[in-house]
């Protein structure tokens, strides 16, 4: 295969980044929920309370950012396919459609402030990403010395 | 095919690379000063060290480019690393695992349906159903997948080479550890289910390729 | 390569060539995609809570179940589009 990855179709990225989201969000949940089960349980239990919390919880929220993934890559390869075009507002509109349809059973106002903060979380996000690129591609730039010796 | 046919055009393409690389053919040569008047021979610009350069710079997308190297790894789906192989394994099976679930509560809601009610209602009845049993199964298949390519490609570091070996002994400790917490007997139906499936995998596999 | 990696990685900004455009199992992945979420947002499965599917109205106003409903009908139009452009894709690879 080339090396050249933006050319993947995309249900196998959906699929990539589905698969990736979940595993990211059960092995978070699994010590997110080991630490937190094992604190809330009494002495001499504290084992057995982590496991069946990280049992009962951990794959709910690899399901749940298994799902935001999904979403997201599913709206950003049909935003890139309507704009026909590949660039930072793809994200964005992605983040702001995948935010406002995962919150739309809380109403309208939920709705409505998880689509914007989603979508800013993912500006800001890209933009970080932009100037960690752009300071890591330039080159180490020589210290300018004047021209002639300064008078004293 | 290679095997079959290689024996008769190995012969002029080796002569035509070695042509490729000397810059003239090796049987037609005489003396030296046919060799110095063929042309391109002594073409400043491919002698001079610095020519290729407007080739770009190759060596940087060398390390991008590499499939992933172990042994007998080349699944269906060109994989780069074993992150790779994670991510599609599990998503595929947490997909399959949720359309499976949806299935089943999709009939399960059809026999449950509420009589004489409006359609809608119909509607939600099915898609309630669909909603609870499909995630559930999704989420147990997916994490029963993750278990098993994270072994699986522990395994494959840890010898250096993918067989079906592994896979089925993935599965089986997936399986294993999946339902450690149930007691013996859960824990050896599951341990022998998921190697099975891990075998079957690799069958259908060898199938396909 | 993910999308999800790409918004932290982002690749240089472009057009997209017409051969990417009309990708068979991208086109069909949203068409399904589309029409999925709009008989969703059609249901009443996203204003129903709890298990006598009672609408809150205060949390979903009349004017917001209309517009989600819209929204639902314009999702299935455009997968019904989309759905048009992979019969022509098809269409197209399989007469030329």
């Amino acid at each position: 295969m080339s090396a050249d990855h933006t050319r993947d179709p995309c249900p196998i990225v959906i699929l990539n980044d589905f698969g990736g989201a979940f595993s990211m969000g059960v092995i978070g949940g699994c010590v997110w929920h080991g630490i937190k089960g094992f604190r809330n349980s009494p002495y001499g239990e504290r084992g057995y309370g982590a496991i069946s919390a990280i049992k009962a919880r951990a794959p709910v929220v690899g399901g749940n950012f298994g799902v935001w993934g999904g979403l997201f890559s599913t709206f950003d390869c049909s935003v890139k396919a309507v704009r026909k075009r590949e660039d930072a507002w793809n994200a964005v509109i992605a983040g702001f459609f995948t935010g406002g349809a995962l919150a739309i059973r809380g109403g309208w106002r939920h709705t409505r402030n998880s689509a914007i903060t989603c979508a800013c979380l993912l500006g800001v996000f890209e933009g970080v990403g932009m100037m960690m690129q752009r300071f890591m591609a330039q080159p180490t730039m020589a210290p300018q010395y004047p021209d002639q010796p300064l008078t004293a | 095919m290679s095997w079959l046919f290689g024996g008769k055009t190995e012969q002029p393409k080796k002569e035509e690379s070695l042509q490729q690389t000397l810059g003239f053919d090796p049987a037609q040569v005489s003396d030296v000063s046919s060799i110095l008047s063929a042309p391109g021979v002594l073409d400043s610009a491919r002698l001079h060290p610095l020519a290729g350069l407007d080739k770009g710079i190759e060596y940087l997308d060398l390390e991008e480019e590499q499939l992933n190297n172990v042994e007998g790894a080349q699944g269906l789906i060109p994989s780069r690393s074993w992150t790779d192989d994670l991510c599609y394994g599990t998503g595929a099976v947490y997909l399959l695992g949720l359309g499976i679930g949806g299935a089943y509560g999709f009939q399960e809601g059809v026999k449950n349906l509420p009589k004489n009610a409006p359609p809608r209602l119909q509607l939600n009845t099915i898609l309630n159903h669909i909603t609870k049993r499909g995630p559930y199964l999704g989420n147990s298949a997916g994490v029963l997948a993750l278990t098993y390519n994270l072994i699986d490609s522990s395994l494959d570091g840890f010898r250096g080479k993918h067989d079906d070996i592994n896979s089925v002994a993935a599965g089986a400790l997936a399986g294993a550890i999946f339902r450690s917490s149930a007691g013996l007997r859960p824990m050896g139906y599951s341990t022998v289910l998921m190697a099975g499936a891990a075998g079957a995998w690799c069958g259908l596999k060898r199938l396909l390729a | 390569m993910s999308n999800i990696l790409s918004v932290f990685n982002p690749s240089p900004s472009r057009d997209l060539a017409p051969s990417e455009a009309d990708c068979l199992p991208c086109t069909l992945i949203q068409s399904v995609f589309a029409i999925g979420g709009g008989i969703y947002l059609n249901s009443s499965l996203p204003f129903t809570e709890g298990k006598e599917n009672k609408i809150d109205f205060k949390k979903h106003p009349l004017w917001w179940q209309k517009s989600v409903r819209g929204i639902g009908i314009l999702l299935i139009g455009l997968g019904a589009y989309r759905f048009g452009e992979v019969g022509q894709i098809v269409y197209k690879k399989k007469f030329e």
